[in-house]
């Protein structure tokens, strides 16, 4: 029988770590958000998207997160006119990439919040370990 | 009240605060997983009254188990209070924020009043 407050300690840092994977996904995606292929009617970069899982520890006997895949998104590419683009097929239209800077830093934001979560839940679990310990020093 | 009663009462109820922070905290780390159900544990009442019913010893040689030692808060699916999320995620940020609060709270209460306990004992045996 495992410490529950310990338990809590393991199950916010897989919190921690799954939402910090989410923000390297949504960097990626925000930098390459306007890279284009470089010869004629070529794919651009395909924005990543990531999913989470829940997955029962036994060990913990707690059910901690994990990313559950990263895949890409299958809406289609946005066509801009623009013969002079080294991407440009033969009707002068070039692919740019499917990432939408709104969803993306929305997508940020929302894996900020839940960081900020995960890490309250964290201090509170180490300030009841430290009441505990202080019962000691009276 | 006898004090060492209150003793164990207070442990069993820190321990069950430590569970219900723990399944605040697998709720928080699952607050964007799709199809989670957000958990909560059984009131401090139910684990109490299960507790209470322990083996009587009747005899020097029995052994008794130490009392808190029961098993821990059972866990259950939370009925869907707040809101529930389009990809079926029950998980609301703001409740289980409060709801940690509201445990450490009364952790750090727990915790202050044993002290108090304690140090009467201690001031009572220095004499």
């Amino acid at each position: 029988m495992s410490d529950p407050i310990q338990v809590s300690i393991k199950v916010a840092a897989s919190g921690l770590q799954a939402q910090s994977q989410r923000l390297l996904v949504v960097s990626q995606n925000l930098a390459n958000a306007h890279s284009t292929g470089n010869t004629p009617g070529a794919d651009p970069y395909a924005r990543k998207t990531l999913s989470f899982a829940a997955e029962l520890d036994s060990q913990l006997g707690a059910q901690t997160v994990k990313v559950d895949a990263v895949e890409t998104d299958r809406r289609p590419f946005n066509i801009e006119y623009d013969p002079s683009h080294p991407a440009a097929d033969a009707n002068g239209n070039v692919k740019l990439p499917n990432v939408d800077m709104l969803v993306e830093l929305a997508d940020m934001r929302e894996a900020n919040r839940s960081y900020e979560a995960n890490l309250q839940v964290i201090k509170q679990a180490k300030s009841m370990i430290s009441l505990t310990v202080d019962l000691l020093r009276s | 009240m006898d004090p060492i009663n209150f003793f164990s009462v207070a442990s069993q109820q820190n321990r069950w605060l430590s569970v219900r922070q723990s399944v605040v905290a697998q709720n928080i780390a699952n607050a964007n997983t799709p199809g989670f159900k957000a958990l909560d544990v059984e009131p401090f009442e139910a684990v109490l009254n299960s507790t209470g019913l322990q083996l009587k010893t009747t005899q020097a040689a029995h052994l008794s188990p130490t009392a808190g030692a029961g098993k821990d808060a059972e866990t259950f699916e939370q009925k869907p209070t707040w809101d529930v999320v389009h990809s079926g995620n029950s998980v609301n940020l703001e409740e289980q924020l409060l709801k940690a609060g509201e445990t450490s709270g009364l952790y750090a209460r727990n915790a202050s009043v044993m002290k108090a306990f304690h140090r009467m004992i201690l001031a009572s045996s220095r004499g």
